[in-house]
């Protein structure tokens, strides 16, 4: 039996104005882009003023740590993927699982953060050291409240599915889903942009 | 089991990056390198993980066009610095 998402009993609409997840999120979408997106254009435009102090500043960041981070997004966005996938089966016990899962590698980020944020702190690198430190504890911050709002979203999410109401249990987690990965390509921009390119 | 197919390329990049950004004397370039993995990471997540493939070709095209413009500007500034 093949159980590509091609085969559920409620195809992805196509529609301008109703994108996966609804419109509202997409819009939020869009507009984190550009608020994350204006602050990595600061990040830049001052790199280029001071690029010694911004490559003496990112040099005690920790890329191992960064990596990590990065590996343990993609690893939740893969499992809440796979929690739309088997919603859209039908299958809401398999999606809450797959949501577990991803709450538990989402806790997994927000812990790791913290240790960098608790040795930043030891080492006295706090947020108006310099412009380089300003920014990282700016948009990393911001993201990582991103990454916390979300996992409430799906704890939210998992204890609000109601039976008999799959394309509306679907069409909730879809939503929860983009505002998860949105956190994801928000990361995946960040994590070059602060820990490798200086 | 395509989901786990992006994953796995979205592993095999991320740790290409942190490879050839610790390995690799590439200068200036490695902004550049670094910052078009992340886009086709970008992409990868975009398209498949949030299912853009399926949407209107507006949010496919306004998304990436995004990603692609910050991912250009910080390459590209960096690469001019």
């Amino acid at each position: 039996m093949n159980l590509s998402p091609a085969t559920v009993s409620w195809p992805v609409k196509s529609e301008l104005s109703n994108p996966p997840g609804g419109l509202l999120i997409w819009i939020v979408i869009l507009l984190e882009l550009f608020t994350f997106g204006l602050g990595l254009l600061a990040l830049v435009v001052y790199g280029r003023q001071e690029p010694e102090l911004f490559q003496s500043a990112a040099a005690h960041l920790d890329t191992h740590l960064g990596l990590l981070n990065t590996l343990v997004l993609m690893g939740s966005g893969f499992l809440m993927a796979q929690s739309v996938y088997f919603a859209r089966l039908g299958n809401l016990g398999k999606a809450k699982k797959w949501i577990g899962f991803t709450l538990l590698l989402g806790a997994l980020f927000v812990a790791i953060k913290t240790f960098e944020y608790t040795q930043k702190l030891g080492s006295g690198l706090i947020m108006d050291d310099n412009m380089f430190f300003t920014l990282y504890w700016l948009l990393t911050g911001f993201h990582l409240i991103h990454v916390v709002v979300g996992m409430v979203i799906l704890i939210v999410l998992s204890f609000s599915f109601k039976s008999g109401k799959e394309e509306e249990n679907v069409e909730n987690l879809v939503s929860g889903a983009a505002f998860w990965h949105m956190c994801d390509l928000i990361w995946l921009l960040l994590f070059p942009a602060l820990y490798l390119i200086y | 089991m395509k989901n786990a197919i992006v994953f796995s390329l979205l592993v095999g990049l991320t740790l290409s990056t942190g490879w050839i950004a610790q390995y690799m004397e590439m200068g200036r370039n490695l902004a550049v390198l670094v910052m078009a993995l992340a886009m086709v990471k970008f992409s990868l997540v975009a398209l498949w993980f949030m299912e853009l493939v399926h949407a209107h070709l507006f949010w496919k095209r306004t998304i990436l066009f995004l990603g692609a413009l910050f991912a250009l500007i910080v390459g590209g500034l960096a690469l001019a610095a």
